[in-house]
């Protein structure tokens, strides 16, 4: 997976210094996964004396990060593609951890950084559908799911992933992957009810794939670490995701009412 | 036998939303973990008669404190352990209510629904954010 910045391919002459490339990247490959922004500026800052930059000024929102080295031009990078991947923040945090002990020059530091910009997801597209099924199972016995509840829960986890990878290669906006998603755990739990199993089971099961628990549990971490800013904007984030997927699930659970399924 | 349910299901839920988020396979059984002790702590408070929206806030407190003392053990950041772990807290019911009273024309339960949801995303917040605070009070993460 390659993560696009808005100024497309980099020339060559417009690279920084390697070591200052290699804490961009790891800044943006941390933020682009998930990680919290404290910790990313926490994590860029350790680098930076390791690769023997001193001290590092590092400002870091969901969506960018900014650089300054003294003696160096100012670093800023976009973040404008974001998939949650804990294996990448492992890799960079492994890496930035090991920087002290292994030495090394720079430019082979940016090479180990790039390297975790491109290695595979962990788990084949078969096992994510059936932990998608699983999650969605575990979700619905805890609010009190029947056997055969269950099993409907399983399927509409299956459906609503294999649906959402579907989307996802359609549109990669959020917004309206989240709203759709929505629409579809309405309607599953619309079909279910007509065979005698309970809305309340699995609609909520089928949501709990989509829910914006990233942004909610890093924003608070985020607004006690001193990043205010990040963590309000992700605690608006994750309201305005929320209100896409209650949004999404009222149509989808209206459409069937008007339908009589 | 329902407590049991509640914690293998919270393990279940948690370590395969962990496999959704991508964290690595030898870290898998620690994010269930932590899926196991909220859906306990979650399913011995609502059965007890507590509101879903403070047993969810003491599950998410007990969660999110496994999950910093394993962040500091493995040496990893806490979001590793705590986002699977969290998951069987979502008030995925209450948000359900909140949009099948809308649009069945049951506007000031569908209120209620809401304001119910966001205490109880409100219970999650605090939870994770008096979890954090102490354990970093104790224990300042290391860092290489």
């Amino acid at each position: 997976m390659s993560w696009k910045t808005p100024s497309g391919p980099r020339v060559p002459e417009a690279r920084f210094d390697p070591g200052m490339d290699a804490l961009l990247e790891a800044g943006v490959l941390l933020l682009a996964s998930g990680a919290e922004t404290y910790r990313v500026e926490d994590t860029l800052i350790h680098m930076g004396e390791a690769l023997g930059f001193g001290k590092v000024e590092v400002f870091v929102t969901p969506t960018g990060v900014i650089l300054s080295i003294p003696g160096h031009r100012m670093g800023l990078r976009r973040v404008v593609e974001r998939h949650t991947r804990m294996d990448i923040i492992a890799r960079v945090n492994d890496l930035s951890r090991s920087l002290p002990a292994r030495g090394g020059s720079r430019a082979e530091i940016l090479r180990s950084v790039e390297e975790i910009s491109h290695i595979a997801p962990p788990f084949r597209k078969t096992v994510e559908v059936a932990a998608a099924a699983a999650a969605c199972v575990g979700f619905a016995f805890l609010v009190g799911a029947r056997p055969l509840e269950g099993a409907a829960a399983a399927l509409a986890g299956a459906l609503m992933s294999l649906v959402r990878r579907g989307l996802g290669f359609a549109f990669a906006d959020r917004f309206l992957t989240v709203t759709v998603g929505g629409v579809l755990a309405g309607m599953i739990g619309a079909v279910g009810a007509s065979f005698g199993l309970r809305e309340a089971v699995l609609i909520p099961s089928s949501l709990i794939l989509l829910v914006p628990g990233l942004q909610i549990t890093n924003a608070v971490r985020d607004v006690l670490s001193g990043d205010v800013l990040s963590g309000s904007a992700l605690a608006l984030e994750a309201v305005v995701l929320a209100l896409a997927l209650a949004g999404g699930a009222g149509i989808g659970l209206g459409a069937a009412r008007l339908v009589h399924l | 036998m329902r407590l049991l349910i509640d914690a293998v299901a919270g393990a279940v839920g948690s370590g395969a939303f962990a496999v959704l988020v991508a964290v690595p396979r030898r870290y898998l059984g620690e994010a269930a973990a932590v899926g196991l002790v909220t859906g306990l702590v979650f399913g011995v408070l609502s059965r007890a008669g507590m509101d879903g929206a403070g047993a969810a806030g003491v599950a998410a407190l007990a969660g999110s404190t496994l999950s910093e003392v394993l962040a500091r053990v493995r040496h990893q950041p806490a979001v590793i352990f705590l986002l699977p772990g969290l998951i069987p807290l979502v008030p995925g019911v209450t948000i359900y209510h909140a949009m099948a009273d809308l649009v069945t024309g049951r506007g000031s339960m569908a209120v209620q629904a809401a304001g119910q949801t966001f205490l109880w995303a409100a219970a999650i917040a605090l939870g994770v954010g008096l979890a954090a605070a102490l354990i970093r009070g104790i224990v300042p993460q290391k860092r290489a």
